[in-house]
């Protein structure tokens, strides 16, 4: 989509999984994308890999964990840029299990710092770029354990997306006088390296997660990624502090 | 946004308003599209000449969807009109009426205002149902007023939406599996003829100052939500009931 020519997009954790599959989204659908990660020689094999298929793409290494580092690496990439048009906050993780008599706080901070500071850093941090973005947004990722607490031992990952959740509201209300729109989608059980470990130690439970969605299946990335391009375009132009569950009905009650 | 090329869709109440707007929009996606009516034929015809004129394929077909056997009506007129394929289906019929409050409610108004917000949902969900295969959506219309109650003297409107919102996540559990999704969208205050009629200039200033964005929104951006939910690209998006209310919501 021609449309797009010129719209710069930001997408931390970009190099694996959902981010990877939502950079390359937005990059097909015209965006300049910077695809960010840790991991730099996957960051480059990723970027030459949507090069290769037509996509301006960049990356960028930065711990988004790390308050300094988000903040220079994000005035370089909207020095150079002029402006952030979209701001796809996906960084996170579960970072580990642990029930609540055993939790080392250090553990709760890892967790708290990988899906909630993450998002309040970056986002902190790209709204003067946001500023001069043209329909610009943020999008941020909660999950269903943001809802339901997480499973077993994912008390404080759940807690984190309840922070995600709690935070989109709060910047949507912040920032719409910007004409900045914040969003979150929420995925269900997607197929991804985030469930790798059950996959290849449980089979049988990873198997028998499609019985809980409506649709039969697992959600496979490519369905999250379309809606953050919906998200992100002027198709979505009055939705702000909403949360659009991917779950393939998988969590009602909400 | 996907092609809707070759798909039929059904708009109810698509003569004014977000329905006329759905109608266009799924139209000018190629969709070929039913646009359902009862009051405004004009307005029907008027939203079915917008799409011949900009080359897409619409009937106009009376029908009051509150009503069992004009539902089956539409249903066979579709049918002569498109064929036994059915792809979209978007409740959108509905109305306020009125601003009652409790001791101003009789029976009559009961069931006008219900019948025409769920009872058509669920009876023209019955009946497209069966013409609806693997790949389908349906999309029902519900409210803010289903999240918040509605505004003053809107209460059984609010109810009605309601239960559509909670329909909706029922039928996305029982059709989910035949690969037929169901979503609904909860518009806030939106511009319409429906605000023209029943919500005072003053009020709606008043909301759309309260409002995040500072506005309300446009019939033609719920029908953008309408479209992507009802294409392949929402094809994991199910039972959701999703906002478009500028952030009013939590303001």
């Amino acid at each position: 989509m021609s449309k797009n020519n010129n719209r710069v997009a930001l997408v931390t954790g970009a190099t694996s999984g959902i981010g990877f599959e939502v950079a390359k989204r937005l990059g097909h659908d015209g965006y300049q994308v910077i695809l960010n990660g840790i991991e730099d020689e996957v960051g480059a094999e990723k970027v030459a890999q949507l090069q290769a298929e037509g996509v301006q793409a960049e990356y960028f290494g930065f711990d988004v964990t790390n308050e300094d580092a988000v903040n220079s690496s994000i005035q370089a990439i909207g020095d150079k840029y002029g402006k952030i048009d979209v701001l796809v906050n996906n960084a996170g993780g579960l970072g580990g299990r642990s029930r609540f008599e055993e939790m080392t706080t250090e553990f709760y901070r890892k967790v708290m710092a990988l899906n909630l500071d993450s998002t309040f850093f970056a986002s902190r941090a790209a709204i003067p770029y946001l500023k001069k973005g043209e329909h610009p947004t943020i999008i941020n990722y909660t999950s269903n354990a943001g809802w339901n607490a997480g499973g077993p031992g994912a008390g404080i990952y759940g807690t984190s997306k309840a922070g995600v959740h709690a935070i989109t509201r709060a910047l949507a209300k912040d920032l719409a006088e910007y004409g900045i729109r914040v969003n979150a989608v929420s995925p269900g059980t997607i197929d991804t390296p985030f469930h790798a470990q059950i996959k290849s130690t449980k089979p049988e439970v990873f198997a028998s997660w499609k019985n809980n969605i409506m649709l039969g299946r697992l959600g496979q990335p490519q369905e999250v990624a379309s809606v953050v391009s919906f998200l992100a375009g002027e198709d979505a132009a009055f939705i702000t502090a909403e949360t659009i569950q991917i779950g393939g009905g998988q969590a009602l009650g909400i | 946004m996907s092609n809707l090329k070759g798909r039929v869709a059904v708009v109810t109440g698509g003569s004014r308003d977000i329905g006329r707007a759905i109608a266009i929009k799924l139209a000018h996606l190629g969709a070929k599209v039913v646009v359902n009516y009862f009051n405004s034929e004009e307005g029907a015809n008027k939203t079915v000449k917008e799409i011949l004129e900009t080359g897409g394929e619409a009937v106009a077909i009376k029908a009051d969807v509150s009503q069992l056997n004009q539902i089956e009506d539409l249903k066979n007129q579709t049918i002569a009109a498109f064929g036994k394929q059915v792809d979209i289906l978007v409740n959108n019929a509905g109305g306020l009426f009125a601003r009652r409050t409790l001791e101003q409610f009789d029976e009559a108004f009961f069931d006008l205002v219900i019948g025409v917000n769920f009872k058509s949902t669920v009876f023209v969900s019955q009946a497209f149902e069966s013409l609806m295969g693997e790949g389908g959506a349906i999309v029902n219309i519900s409210s803010q007023a289903a999240r918040d109650g509605g505004g003053g003297g809107s209460t059984l409107y609010a109810s009605s939406k309601g239960a559509v919102t909670t329909f909706t996540r029922a039928m996305a559990k029982e059709l989910g599996p035949k690969g037929i999704r169901v979503n609904a969208v909860c518009p806030g205050l939106i511009g319409t003829k429906f605000h023209d009629d029943f919500t005072k200039d003053e009020i709606r200033e008043k909301v759309a100052a309260s409002t995040p964005l500072r506005r309300e929104g446009a019939a033609e951006e719920v029908a953008d939500l309408v479209a992507y939910l009802v294409s392949d690209e929402a094809s994991f998006i199910n039972g959701n009931n999703i906002d478009i209310n500028g952030g009013l919501a939590f303001s």
